[in-house]
């Protein structure tokens, strides 16, 4: 698994090619919605009984729209430079 | 919960862009779950085909709307490239959710745009359409993070059937991806050579 970005074939978690598109995306809400109870059952485990988890919540979605930010500028640069060696 | 938000803001935005009848298309993480890999986003992006004196009436759709320009004035340019940054609040809900919309320039995104396929959305009695996987590869490719070149990899794997594979060497090349692109084929079937363009 060493620099491997996914599982290879055999360890991989089982497709979901076989499901209808309703079901792909009702597996997609529930990936979203279990993955932002965890991120808030992580922050109230560091804040303790009197942390402001509502406030850390926002500043966590803050860090995260900063680096998706940085991922759009970058995508948009590779773009544009192949666009420009097409002679676009 | 987050999820209902996020499709609650998709579908506020695409019924307000609808009826301006520009192409348009969902990318990004969401799309990802129309071709087989589901994950974790918080975001929406779409891809729209505008002609320059037309940018406005997006503008006045999505504020209409109740969407929020993140930035003023609410165009940005990066390289040849303008991007509209989008927050949203959903009725009843605590968190903004953003929609990062794409203006297409010619070239990749034109030619990716008229690729598009329809996709269901739960709630939305009308299709939204989705860019094909091959051009969510080369989009996740050109973004470069780990989480996106997973993304790339795993769409691969997932939809090889799906992917005219001249269609994305061709562009593999020409926007310069090709040791990415090696990273992720490897990654995705590793018992298997690298295709070439033919």
């Amino acid at each position: 698994m060493k620099n491997q970005l996914i599982p290879p074939p055999e360890l991989a978690p089982p497709s979901i090619r076989h499901l209808a598109p309703d079901e792909k995306v009702a597996l997609w809400a529930q990936m979203v919605d279990e993955g932002d109870q965890m991120v808030i059952a992580g922050l109230q485990r560091r804040l303790g009984p009197h942390g402001d988890v509502e406030a850390a919540f926002l500043a966590w979605l803050d860090r995260r729209t900063a680096e998706h930010d940085r991922a759009l500028v970058q995508m948009l640069k590779t773009l544009h430079r192949g666009n420009r060696s097409h002679g676009q | 919960m987050g999820s209902n938000a996020l499709l609650s803001m998709l579908r506020h935005g695409w019924l307000a862009l609808d009826p301006l009848n520009m192409p348009m298309a969902v990318v990004g993480g969401l799309a990802l779950s129309a071709w087989n890999h589901a994950r974790y986003t918080r975001d929406a992006d779409l891809l729209i085909g505008v002609d320059e004196p037309r940018i406005d009436e997006i503008l006045v759709a999505l504020t209409s709307a109740g969407f929020d320009a993140r930035h003023s004035p609410p165009v940005l340019q990066i390289d040849q490239q303008k991007i509209v940054q989008w927050k949203f609040v959903p009725p009843g809900g605590n968190y903004p959710f953003q929609l990062d919309v794409l203006l297409a320039i010619p070239g990749y995104q034109d030619d990716a745009l008229a690729r598009r396929v329809n996709q269901r959305i739960p709630g939305l009695d009308h299709p939204v359409q989705v860019l094909r996987p091959d051009d969510l590869i080369l989009m996740k490719l050109a973004a470069g993070r780990i989480i996106d070149r997973a993304d790339a990899a795993m769409l691969l794997r997932e939809n090889r059937d799906d992917i005219e594979m001249n269609y994305l060497l061709g562009w593999i090349k020409g926007l310069g991806l090709d040791g990415p692109f090696a990273e992720i084929w490897r990654d995705a079937f590793p018992d298997q050579a690298l295709p070439e363009l033919s």
